[in-house]
Order: C-alpha cells, then structure tokens, then sequence
C-alpha cells in the first residue's frame, strides 16, 4: 500500500515535470555576454578522450532499486564511447560500444539483453557527456534568471542549464516538446566530471540514476 | 627412445595422478579442520576498456556446512547472504540503508554464492555445474570450469588457489572472458571464531 502511495506520488511528479512545456529564452544582447556564455556551456562536457567510474543507485520504474558500477571510455571529437556495467560484486551485466552511431555489444546479461537497451543507454551517456553537435542555437535567461545555452535537433531541444553554485542542468525535450531527459550535475568537480549527477528519464517506464563519481581520468 | 613413449606417458601420467590424488586429499583433509572463516579481502577487477583495475574491499564470513556472508564495503556496499539454503542480496541505499536487490542480475550472483558455500567445504567433484581439475602448485589450485554453456557465458574459469596447508582459500581468480577478469585476496583471516547467526540472517 505505501509503495503504490509513493509510486502515485513520484509518477505524479514526473508527469508534471514532465508536462512543464519548453521554457522560454530571453536572448542576452551583448556579443561578449552570449560568447562567454555559450563557452560556459559547453565547458560542462568533458574534451579529449577521458575514462570515468561511477557507482550508480538506481531506481526502476514501481520504485525498485539497485546498485551498478559503471565504467565508460570516451571520445570527445567523434562521440565514440564504450561501457561496462558491473554488478556490486564485479560480475560484467554489460559491455558494448558505440562508434559512428553503430552499437557493438560484447556482453549483455538478462535482463539487460534488449538491443533497445544499449540504445538508451548510450543515448543517456551522449546527453551528459557530449557535447550536442553544432553550436547552440539560443543563448539568454531563463524567466527565473538562470543562464541556458539551446540546442535544436531533429529529435528534439537540448539545454545546458547553468545552476547557482557551479553545477548545472542538461534537460532533453522530444520533439513532442515534452521534458524526457534530466541530468543535473552537482559541484565538485574533479577534472571536469561531477562528484554527483543524476539522470531521471520521464516518461512510462522512467528511471532514476544517481552516479558517484569513483574515478576519471580525463584531458588524454 | 620413440618405443618408450607410451612408458614414459604412463609413468607421469601416474605420477601426475597420484600427486592429484594426494593433493585432493590434502584439501579434503585441510578444510575439514575449518569449521568458520572470517576474512578481510581486496578483489582487483581487470577490465579491457580500463588500464587500471577497480579495487573494491569488503568482508567474506563462512561458517561450515553452507552459511555465508559475502560483504562488500568499497566503493558500493552490498551483502550477500546464504543461510539455510536460501541466498539473498541487499544493496545499499542513501535513502533508506540496505534494501534487498531488485535486479535480476541476482542470478548470476546465486550461482556463485550456491557454489562458493560448496567450494569452501572443499566439495568441489560431483558437481553438476562445475568440473573440477587440479593443479599441484604451489600454491595448489583448484581450476573449476562450467560444465553449462549458460554460465561458461559469465564465467570462463575458478580457480582456487590454496594456503600451504590446504586450509584456506588465500587467492580466487576469476576468469570471466578476455575482456574481463578478478582477483580477489583474503587478508586478515581468523579461523574457527565463534559467528552468530545474525550475521548470515536476512535483514529486516
């Protein structure tokens, strides 16, 4: 009874969240103001090739969870990234890699199986840690005052929101204009990577993953 | 010299049996005096897409016949439990402390923990899922290999490698592809300490 009270309360939270519309931009006049802004922005995604280890609580959709260690190995220039997921105890649930859009899956445990899967899951490592391609469309201020860099796509918008006290917030709306993506990134820093992030994934069969960061090294 | 092959094959071949033989009976003999292990370890997890490994650290607790508790402590605390015949996992949450595992990745793990309460009471032939070979050393090492192809996709290769006097497991290596392998070493051990039950029960 209390898990489906909290499963009503957290669904009702993310559709909400998630029916908040597209925020408006109010575009910022000076040049200097908007390329400072714009290099701010894309300052959140980590250049050259880097490797990084969470730790990642996550919660499934009926509010269940789980623990997964993460490794990633990225590609700045060409998105090119491969991942292993671990359980707590080291065993390999997952290993693939995404080059030129093409997935290579080398291990995939049930009930991680699904090609859909990689899919996903890769698309939720570009939206964190890639930059979107092109240069962002808008530069300005939200209606609360917060600065945002846009980024229009085919498959929808992305905005890099900056936070008071250094973090940020990447939000990914489907072309639908609904909110499906969040990563909120939260200072400290190391060598550009959040000691904490946390991705939420809106939607029927939404999730929650917060990454500790345990490692990285970056800049090579 | 060609005409005494097949002696000389047969007279290692002996040799090689009866030193196995011997061998089993040595680790027969030395986990028999082991009624209860509480231990400290530090497993170095070897990835291919990573030049470093990832060290985790944790607690592993046996108590004879089939009763363990596999601990991890860094980086993400987890515990493992097989007490009375049944295994459970619990992962832990900042929210809520320890919580019992939703993944189904847990299956993997039973076989594992089902298996390692076996190996620690030295009941490593007659097993349905694993075939047991050893190697004389030192150290003398148990080399168990999946006799299932559905876990030889998770795990290529065991292998136990024994204290000199065969009454501890001091090193586990675990093969599970050429992409992916962990070592796991016991420090700290203590043998036959009194364990109470609590440690291999469920958590409320």
């Amino acid at each position: 009874m209390k898990t489906g009270v909290h499963f009503l309360v957290l669904l009702a939270g993310l559709l909400w969240m998630a029916c908040g519309g597209i925020p408006v931009i109010h575009p910022i006049a000076n040049l200097n103001l908007r390329a400072d802004l714009k290099s701010d922005c894309e300052s959140v995604f980590p250049r050259g090739k880097w490797n990084v280890v969470h730790a990642m609580e996550v919660t499934l959709p009926m509010g269940k969870k789980t623990s997964l260690m993460g490794a990633s190995v990225g590609v700045a220039a060409t998105g090119a990234v491969k991942s292993v997921l671990l359980s707590p105890e080291g065993i390999v649930l997952f290993d693939a890699a995404i080059e030129n859009d093409e997935i290579r899956t080398h291990r995939a445990l049930p009930p991680l199986e699904d090609p859909e899967f990689a899919t996903r899951m890769f698309a939720d490592i570009h939206l964190m840690f890639f930059q979107p391609p092109g240069n962002a469309t808008e530069v300005g201020r939200m209606g609360d005052g917060r600065l945002v860099c846009r980024w229009r796509q085919k498959s929808g918008i992305v905005d890099v929101v900056m936070e008071a006290g250094g973090g940020w917030r990447i939000q990914k709306y489907n072309s639908g204009g609904l909110l499906s993506r969040e990563a909120v990134a939260r200072p400290p820093f190391s060598k550009g990577f959040a000691r904490e992030m946390i991705l939420t994934a809106f939607g029927l069969g939404g999730y929650k993953m917060r990454f500790g960061l345990l490692r990285v090294e970056a800049g090579s | 010299m060609c005409n005494h092959g097949p002696c000389v094959l047969a007279f290692f071949c002996c040799i090689a049996f009866s030193v196995s033989a011997d061998e089993w009976e040595r680790i027969r003999h030395g986990i028999r005096t082991v009624k209860t292990i509480d231990a400290r370890f530090r497993q170095e997890k070897n990835l291919k897409i990573l030049k470093k490994p990832l060290v985790s650290t944790g607690r592993f607790v046996y108590r004879s016949p089939n009763s363990v508790r596999w601990e991890y402590i860094e980086p993400i605390r987890s515990v493992s439990l097989v007490h009375k015949g049944i295994a459970q996992r619990y992962v832990w949450s900042r929210e809520e402390g320890f919580i019992q595992d939703a993944s189904s990745n847990i299956e993997a793990m039973q076989i594992v923990m089902g298996k390692l309460s076996d190996w620690m009471s030295g009941r490593f032939t007659r097993d349905e899922t694993f075939s047991a070979t050893l190697k004389p050393g030192p150290p003398v090492t148990v080399v168990l290999t999946p006799r299932d192809d559905a876990i030889a996709d998770f795990i290529q290769r065991v292998e136990l490698a024994f204290s000199a006097d065969c009454r501890v497991v001091e090193e586990v290596r675990i093969t599970e592809s050429e992409r992916a392998s962990t070592v796991i070493r016991f420090e700290e051990v203590k043998l036959n300490t009194q364990l109470p039950d609590n440690l291999f029960e469920a958590f409320d």
